[in-house]
């Protein structure tokens, strides 16, 4: 084929990429190990200070603390959406076209916004303490807001389209003639469910886990606005040290370890489930 | 999707029980409660955020008005607008080298394409913010739509890649063999069966680039803020419902223009004479932004870099009309975040507001021009104590504009015990209903105060003794904060609250029963100050503002207005009476009681540990 003379678009997006995604990220590797400078970003040299500060037993136990949010965030996400994308999937096509355009609105508002709303919502004379006050169920009100519970709500109310969407998308494409030929062979629901629905939909659990997961665990906003006093993650303290505590190196250390995370998870996804390949996308 | 579609008959009744459907719609009813929630508190009368007391517009009234909501608006359509078209360009580039060929390194390009939907916004935008400075690219309009393009891509090639692998080359090959060239195919065949999908990913990049706060927060420049910037620091630093108005005009505009998108989208497969207009609308909406963006560049002006709200508008106007100076004012929410712009190098301020350690860094880094006196008379009326201070004794490089402390804000109808040391946030019969300012230097000091030592003797076991306090201390605390207070406090959901001065004043003078007090043990002062940078191209404008403000009228009208005390003892005679009553235990303080607090410099590494130990346990 005419393979040869059109070789050339590739060289702006390749150009972009590489300058102002690649560079950027070995930049990161760059000053996580560069002295710092007090006034603000690096001095020239070479130290590994800022990693071993990372051990500092404080460090360690913010990223346990990122991780327990990052999997109990993901875990939730995924037993509230599996049931929705099940049930999306199987639905007459104007149910389903209904459900996914209400899964997709609220996309269409800033995400700081509905994030406060929240705030509205939880408060001690907010949404829900009015109504369980007004109705009598509770004569004192909850402490619902500024606390790790509020936290994972933000969480889970953030990051439910992003596993749902992928979910969808997969028992969308499961044919109904499996499950009947299924069935038909003498297999109960759940043997139905656990042999050929929940293979079918790995796919989209997969993407939803990597979409869920990765996020949550650089998330600081969040914690800002829900959380409590001790609600502190790896992103604020990342943040932190750009804004306020003017350590640029530390801050790039903290960074580092997050993209080697996420290579990690992202390389075995790509492993297994090639997100762009002609099969998947030709479906979509 | 079709296909599979039809054969959904259902028969087997999968998907159909009962409590799917109700699992279905309880998930539906968590992600769509926030709009209305949104929505009906916008028509709130009251000013906290939380309690419904009564239908008002008001706020509506004051998001219309706000000239800087409109401003921010205005940057954030116009990056969108660039970046959606340079991203939707090198997507669909990327796209068809994906479809059309095969190559070495493929995998390795379509990887680099896609991670970066999934990296952690945090790191792409300090990473891109890394490279800016590197390159010594102006953090502005370029860097937050080269930022916002490189995300958008990975969107815009998927929505692309999924039209062009079902696209038939049949037709691309039938047209090349009757005889067009590949430009001709391109713009006749290939073009118009996938212009549909180019449009639903312009649209898709359109909205990520108006929704992104992250990134942006990290690649914006001074006079950039964008819409969800505008929004975070009003989450952060204040919350009324005016952030609720400002939300629900948002969704209705959205609304309106998916809606509006949908037809056009329809209309454009019709009418090739209608993707014309649309064109041209498109394109003279692009130049309108560019042109307002560009102009009163040949004015007289003067680039003044503040906290929002930290000068009375009306004085700014006067000035306007007095001098025909254009005064363009870009907003801040921290010295830390003004000092990260200053050492970028990119900046293009002529008047800079930071606080005394802060001026004492610029100082160091030689990047303060000095005041030239002569040019401003009125510093005349200042105190001298003010202008020669340990953190610029000479007061060459200053102009002390303002001054306050944090302290105790409290509502005394709960409170009846006088309120006069630091020790009252301690008390556990008010648990739960205390906050701290979200502030690691501020919150650090009261802790020191607590434990009796000092924060500026910069000593390891101190802060130790400090941490413990403040420790034994989160028990009782409804949360750190600094955006929430006045909304907590008037709600009665606190009743003690660490805070700053003047925005105790001004919540006070609305509700006398808040009181302000200042600890025996003593507080941490500011002072801020009027500063030119050295490189600022505006410097005569930049005296002539100072001046200006200093005058003992424009500084008593100012004090009205943002409840700040300037250290002018003329100026605090002309001020009315119940704001400078209110003033006067901040004016007749005991000198020592009110703390200068220096530039930590290293030792800023273990107050941080000593915080993130605090704040994450």
């Amino acid at each position: 084929m005419r393979i040869r003379d059109f070789h050339i678009l590739i060289a702006p997006p390749l150009f972009w990429l590489l300058l102002f995604f690649a560079i950027p990220l070995g930049l990161i590797l760059l000053y996580s190990t560069s002295p710092q400078d007090i006034h603000g970003g690096v001095l020239p040299g070479f130290t590994l200070e800022h990693y071993r500060r990372l051990l500092d037993p404080v460090y360690v136990a913010v990223y346990t603390k990122s991780c327990i949010y990052a999997v109990t965030t993901t875990a939730i996400t995924l037993a509230i959406a599996y049931p929705m994308a099940y049930f999306m999937a199987f639905a007459r096509n104007s149910v389903k076209m209904a459900v996914l355009a209400m899964v997709m609105l609220p996309f269409w508002t800033n995400f700081l916004v509905r994030t406060y709303s929240f705030v509205i919502i939880l408060a001690q004379d907010g949404l829900i303490n009015t109504v369980l006050l007004k109705t009598g169920i509770i004569e004192e009100p909850l402490n619902l807001l500024y606390n790790t519970f509020a936290v994972y709500i933000g969480f889970i109310y953030g990051n439910l389209p992003f596993m749902l969407l992928p979910l969808f998308a997969a028992l969308d494409k499961l044919p109904q003639s499996h499950l009947e030929a299924s069935m038909d062979l003498g297999a109960g629901p759940l043997r139905t469910f656990l042999r050929i629905t929940l293979p079918a939909s790995a796919p989209g659990v997969a993407a939803g886990l990597i979409f869920v997961f990765i996020p949550t665990f650089g998330n600081f906003v969040v914690p800002e606005i829900l959380g409590g006093t001790e609600n502190m993650i790896i992103g604020n303290i990342i943040s932190r040290q750009f804004l306020e505590s003017r350590n640029w190196p530390f801050g790039s250390a903290m960074s580092a370890t997050l993209v080697m995370l996420m290579l990690v998870l992202i390389s075995i996804y790509i492993r297994f489930f090639d997100p762009m390949n002609k099969k998947n996308l030709s479906a979509a | 999707m079709a296909a599979t579609n039809t054969s959904r008959a259902n028969d087997l009744r999968v998907g159909s029980s009962l409590w799917l459907k109700m699992l279905t719609v309880a998930g539906l009813v968590f992600l769509l409660l926030p709009l209305p929630v949104l929505i009906v508190y916008s028509f709130n009368a009251d000013r906290t955020v939380t309690h419904w007391s009564g239908f008002s517009l008001a706020w509506y009234g004051a998001a219309l008005t706000n000239q800087q909501l409109w401003l921010s608006i205005r940057n954030s359509l116009f990056i969108a607008l660039c970046s959606a078209t340079v991203s939707t360009i090198l997507g669909t580039l990327a796209a068809l080298v994906l479809t059309k060929y095969r190559f070495r390194g493929r995998t390795l390009f379509q990887n680099l394409l896609y991670i970066p939907v999934v990296l952690p916004e945090i790191i792409f935008g300090l990473s891109l913010m890394i490279l800016f400075i590197m390159i010594r690219l102006p953090l502005g309009f370029v860097s937050i739509i080269c930022a916002h393009v490189t995300f958008q891509l990975a969107f815009v090639a998927l929505i692309v890649l999924a039209r062009l692998y079902r696209f038939n080359q049949h037709l691309e090959d039938a047209s090349l063999d009757l005889g067009a060239n590949r430009l001709q195919t391109f713009y006749y065949v290939i073009f118009p069966i996938i212009a549909p999908a180019l449009f639903s990913a312009g649209m898709f990049a359109f909205m990520l680039s108006m929704d992104d706060f992250v990134i942006t927060l990290f690649t914006s420049g001074a006079h950039s803020a964008t819409l969800p910037l505008f929004i975070y620091s009003k989450v952060k630093y204040g919350v009324t419902p005016e952030l609720n108005a400002v939300s629900t005009l948002l969704i209705v505009f959205t609304i309106l223009g998916l809606a509006g998108a949908a037809l056009l989208q329809k209309a454009m497969v019709i009418s090739p004479l209608l993707k014309r207009v649309m064109a041209c609308i498109g394109g003279a909406i692009l130049l309108l932004l560019v042109t307002t963006s560009l102009m009163s560049r040949d004015q007289e002006v003067l680039n003044l870099y503040n906290y929002a709200g930290y000068i009375c508008p009306g004085i700014i106007a006067d000035f306007e009309k007095e001098t025909g100076i254009k005064v363009n004012q870009s907003y801040y929410n921290s010295n830390e975040e003004l000092f990260a712009r200053m050492t970028m190098g990119a900046s293009d301020y002529d008047l800079i507001v930071p606080s005394g350690f802060m001026v004492q860094n610029l100082i160091k880094l030689n990047m303060l021009a000095p005041i030239r006196f002569e040019n401003i008379p009125n510093a005349r009326f200042l105190d001298p104590a003010f202008c020669q201070v340990s953190f610029d004794p000479e007061g060459q490089y200053h102009i002390p504009y303002t001054y306050g402390s944090s302290g105790i804000l409290y509502n005394s109808n709960v409170i009846k015990e006088p309120v006069v040391s630091w020790s009252i946030l301690w008390d556990p019969q008010y648990k739960g209903r205390i906050t701290m300012l979200d502030d690691m230097r501020e919150t650090l000091f009261a802790g020191c105060k607590r434990a009796g030592v000092r924060l500026q003797d910069w000593n390891v076991a101190d802060l130790e003794r400090a941490y413990l306090a403040l420790a034994e201390q989160k028990p009782l605390l409804l949360r750190y904060d600094s955006g929430m207070i006045e909304s907590l406090l008037l709600s009665g959901a606190s009743v003690l609250s660490h805070y700053w001065s003047g925005g105790a004043m001004r919540l006070q003078m609305q509700h006398p029963h808040i009181r302000f007090a200042i600890p025996r043990e003593g507080v941490a002062m500011f002072i801020d100050s009027l500063c030119i940078p050295a490189n600022a191209r505006h410097r005569d404008n930049a005296e002539r503002f100072i001046n200006f403000l200093i005058s003992p009228e424009q500084s008593a009208r100012n004090m009205e207005d943002i409840c700040y005390v300037m250290p002018n003892k003329t100026a605090i005679g002309l001020v009315k009476a119940e704001i400078r009553t209110m003033m006067e235990n901040l004016v007749n303080a005991d000198p020592t009681s009110l703390e200068l607090i220096e530039d930590p410099g290293e030792y800023n590494k273990t107050m941080d540990s000593v915080w993130t130990r605090l704040r994450s346990q």
